[in-house]
């Protein structure tokens, strides 16, 4: 189970807009959330501020909400489709739906096996002394109709024993029309048909690798005879 | 190419710990029984919570401009952590509102467990069950989220019912037209059925 | 002797049974020679099979071939769960609902319900799902196989010509008000509030009550008509047709589940036989039980024979058990909870065609109780 959501768009933002008052007048959030929100800067260039369930911040050219729980996915598709709503005219021109999701191994060995599990160490063991996975990003092709990729993150916590996360990057690139006055309007198209798709396939995804690497069973820890 | 680049991600690649490992050879097979017999299942895989000490800190950045090399650069501050530091969902059901009762102040819902197939349950919930704030929103038809699960603020468990209108529901101008084509298509369809003899056994013929 | 359930009827011999609650309500009729017709649906649980069907098959009927029409009555879930999965099997079977579901602001509107994410309310779903399997029938078999349902108007007859199923509504007024209460539902479903089912909060413009005539008797099924004052709609628009009152029905499956909604008077005093069978299902919801108490004693005021599927106070079927702490949080944030699902009661009424003036024999099974059983708890 995915533990932390977020949509990323990229674009031209107007930073200052995105302030928790301002939600709360649009009726997107509830006007106590809005005014129990911790806010760490609200500014022309950059505002940062998290609620009882989510986290925006936004730059110019980035907007970034995240929930930290599947409780709150649907409230999360609901904000950005609400704002961007309203915003019609922000341009976009890519977008992100992503998931995490924390693996916690029982033991070190375990954990070291992981790492072998998604880099078999035999092709570095005569480069690298003692090598071993910091992270790893694979992309593949989107196999659906819409322009842009699929991305896997899985590197070590840090700070943490034993653990790892796998991050699901499903980005969506603009669509090769051009539209007159690029908006958001094509990118809220994509969410609203691609959300619960996305999140599906992060799922899939991440139940598919830890799959794999229970079954497997022995590693290649670089080791190995000649 | 991107979006998911931050200074939260650069932190891991520059400081994250690394995986290693070289058991002496005579032992591998030991080794390596001992990974495969750790194995019982995904049960004990799965994280259930981001923990405090996993974030990057809460650093306060400088808010003015820092110099590097012959430009000022503006640092943004770093991802913070809001104030439920998580929420895992044990029960997750989608509601929609049947009936009110402004007297009593109770409503009565439809829930739709999107957690497991299981039937559709009905259910009475008080006003006191709902934020104040979200109280102009309990009228039926209403949707809203049910969510019971345990929530860690400060490092503290306690199980939470969370009850959420939704605020926003729209459908996308692309999924208006998409219906619209549809109810044509089968608008057609209808049409055209009606043009062939009665279905009905003795040959009665309606439009 | 009692009649095991699962006992088909004779080939000439007259059926009414009526199935409720589960989840909804449900009339099937056998109008004598392996001919059937179903009014709604209703499921036991989500999984199940339509209840008419399981009933059907029980007793070694091919659905397939010998159900000859369904009629959706309405579109409230209540009425039409798992309708289409019920019309997919009843591979003969013609589709009648009212003509407002077949027009493009009904459709459009079930189309946008169909695009919705949320899984409820299902009744448009089926409403438009069931008409798009019996329009592609219509294409694949060269035949209609849709009649819509308008005040007067023949919606079946049999082969022999013996049995006749005649919609009373919905009136040109009452499918008026269904177009634009439909429009202004669509308008609305665009507009980003968060409201989805708008569906259940008005009168029943779109329902259909239906008489079916057969050898000498007549049944009057009452789906969700509501009693009006205005003689352009509900039970008055019914009762000012031609011929309305000219024929009595012995049968009457209840309107409304027998509310106050559903009463008019001149329906008992002048299209139903004097003493009538009277058969319905209860609605439950909260606190709102259909029949009241009251209702239960109009009805039975108007005739001793009247019966009921279930009780309409017992309790419904617990909800699902969870694990224990996820349960105690549950039930403290509620002030009730039970399953929207149950046990599906069924009044089975029989008689011979050959005699129209045989009162024919009431079995009860799966709870079904008289409704003077039903006044105490």
């Amino acid at each position: 189970m995915a533990e932390e959501f977020a949509i990323v768009l990229i674009g031209d933002f107007n930073p200052k807009i995105y302030q928790p008052s301002w939600f709360a007048n649009q009726r997107l959030v509830r006007q106590s959330e809005a005014d129990a929100a911790e806010v760490e800067l609200i500014h022309s260039d950059f505002t940062s501020f998290s609620t009882e369930c989510f986290v925006l911040q936004v730059a110019r050219e980035r907007f970034s909400m995240t929930v930290r729980s599947s409780a709150f996915k649907q409230q999360l598709h609901d904000l950005v489709v609400g704002t961007f709503n309203l915003l019609l005219h922000t341009p976009l021109t890519q977008m992100g739906i992503n998931a995490t999701t924390r693996l916690q191994f029982r033991n070190d060995t375990d954990w070291h096996a992981f790492g072998h599990f998604l880099v078999p160490k035999s092709q570095w063991a005569p480069i690298l002394h003692r090598p071993g996975t910091r992270a790893v990003t694979v992309e593949g092709v989107r196999d659906d109709k819409w322009p842009g990729h699929v991305a896997v993150i899985a590197e070590p916590l840090r700070g943490a024993i034993n653990e790892a996360l796998i991050r699901v990057n499903d980005h969506y690139d603009e669509s090769g029309e051009k539209k007159k006055g690029q908006d958001s309007s094509y990118f809220l198209e994509v969410l609203s048909q691609c959300y619960d798709a996305s999140l599906s396939r992060a799922r899939v995804i991440v139940d598919g690798l830890v799959e794999k690497y229970l079954q497997q069973g022995v590693f290649d820890d670089g080791t190995a005879d000649d | 190419m991107g979006w998911w680049k931050n200074t939260f991600s650069k932190a891991y690649l520059m400081t994250g710990p690394q995986m290693t490992d070289s058991p002496v050879v005579s032992e591998r097979d030991a080794a390596r029984k001992s990974r495969v017999a750790g194995f019982n299942g995904a049960s004990w895989l799965r994280g259930n919570r981001f923990g405090e000490q996993d974030e990057p800190q809460l650093d306060v950045t400088a808010l003015s401009p820092v110099r590097r090399g012959a430009s000022l650069v503006f640092e943004p501050p770093k991802l913070s952590s809001p104030k439920v530091e998580n929420f895992i969902a044990e029960q997750e059901f989608e509601g929609v509102v049947l009936s009110v009762d402004e007297i009593q102040r109770t409503f009565w819902a439809r829930l739709a467990d999107c957690t497991a197939e299981n039937p559709d349950e009905e259910a009475e919930f008080a006003f006191s069950e709902i934020p104040v704030d979200d109280w102009q929103l309990i009228t039926p038809g209403a949707l809203f989220y049910w969510n019971v699960g345990r929530e860690w603020r400060n490092r503290q468990m306690r199980r939470v019912s969370d009850i959420r209108f939704r605020r926003f529901f729209q459908f996308s101008e692309a999924t208006v037209t998409r219906a619209k084509h549809r109810a044509e298509t089968l608008a057609d369809l209808i049409a055209k059925a009606n043009a062939y003899p009665s279905g009905d056994t003795a040959g009665f013929r309606r439009t | 002797m009692p009649i095991p359930q699962a006992t088909p009827p004779d080939s000439d011999e007259l059926e009414v049974s009526v199935f409720g609650p589960g989840f909804g309500e449900s009339v099937v009729v056998h109008t004598g020679h392996d001919e059937w017709l179903i009014v709604d649906s209703c499921l036991e649980s989500p999984t199940a099979q339509p209840k008419p069907l399981e009933y059907l098959e029980s007793i070694g009927v091919d659905p397939a071939t010998a159900v000859k029409v369904v009629i959706a009555s309405h579109w409230h879930d209540d009425h039409v769960a798992g309708l289409s999965a019920l019309l997919a099997k009843c591979k003969s079977a013609i589709l009648s609902c009212s003509t407002a579901l077949a027009q493009k602001d009904f459709l459009q509107l079930a189309e946008l319900y169909c695009e919705s994410p949320s899984r409820i309310p299902p009744g448009p779903r089926e409403i438009r799902n069931s008409l798009s399997i019996a329009a592609e029938r219509s294409k694949a078999l060269k035949r209609n196989m849709l009649c819509f349902a308008l005040e007067n108007r023949p919606i079946w007859t049999s082969a022999h010509g013996r049995a006749q199923a005649l919609a009373l509504s919905p009136s040109d007024e009452m499918v008026r008000r269904a177009l634009e209460f439909m429009a202004r539902s669509y308008e609305i479903a665009q507009s980003g509030i968060a409201i989805l089912d708008r569906m259940g909060d008005t009168p029943n413009d779109v329902a259909t009550a239906v008489r079916v005539n057969v050898g000498g008797r007549s049944i009057l099924l009452g789906s969700d008509l509501e009693a009006s004052a205005s003689p352009l709609i509900g039970w008055s628009a019914v009762l000012a047709l031609p011929g309305a009152t000219l024929t009595k029905s012995a049968v009457y499956k209840v309107a409304h589940h027998g509310a106050k909604s559903g009463h008019q008077e001149d329906v008992w005093q002048n299209m139903l036989s004097p003493a009538p069978l009277a058969l319905m299902s209860p609605f439950r919801l909260g606190a709102h039980n259909l029949p009241t108490y009251d209702d239960r004693q109009r009805i039975l005021g108007k005739t001793a024979t009247a019966f009921i599927t279930a009780h309409p106070d017992k309790a419904r079927s617990r909800s699902t058990k969870r694990r224990r702490k996820v349960d105690m949080l549950l039930e403290q944030a509620t002030l009730d909870r039970r399953s929207a699902y149950g046990p599906v009661g069924q009044i089975r009424w029989r008689a011979p065609l050959a005699h129209p003036t045989n009162h024919g024999r009431v079995e009860l099974f799966d709870g079904a109780l008289h409704l003077a059983d039903a006044l105490a708890l």
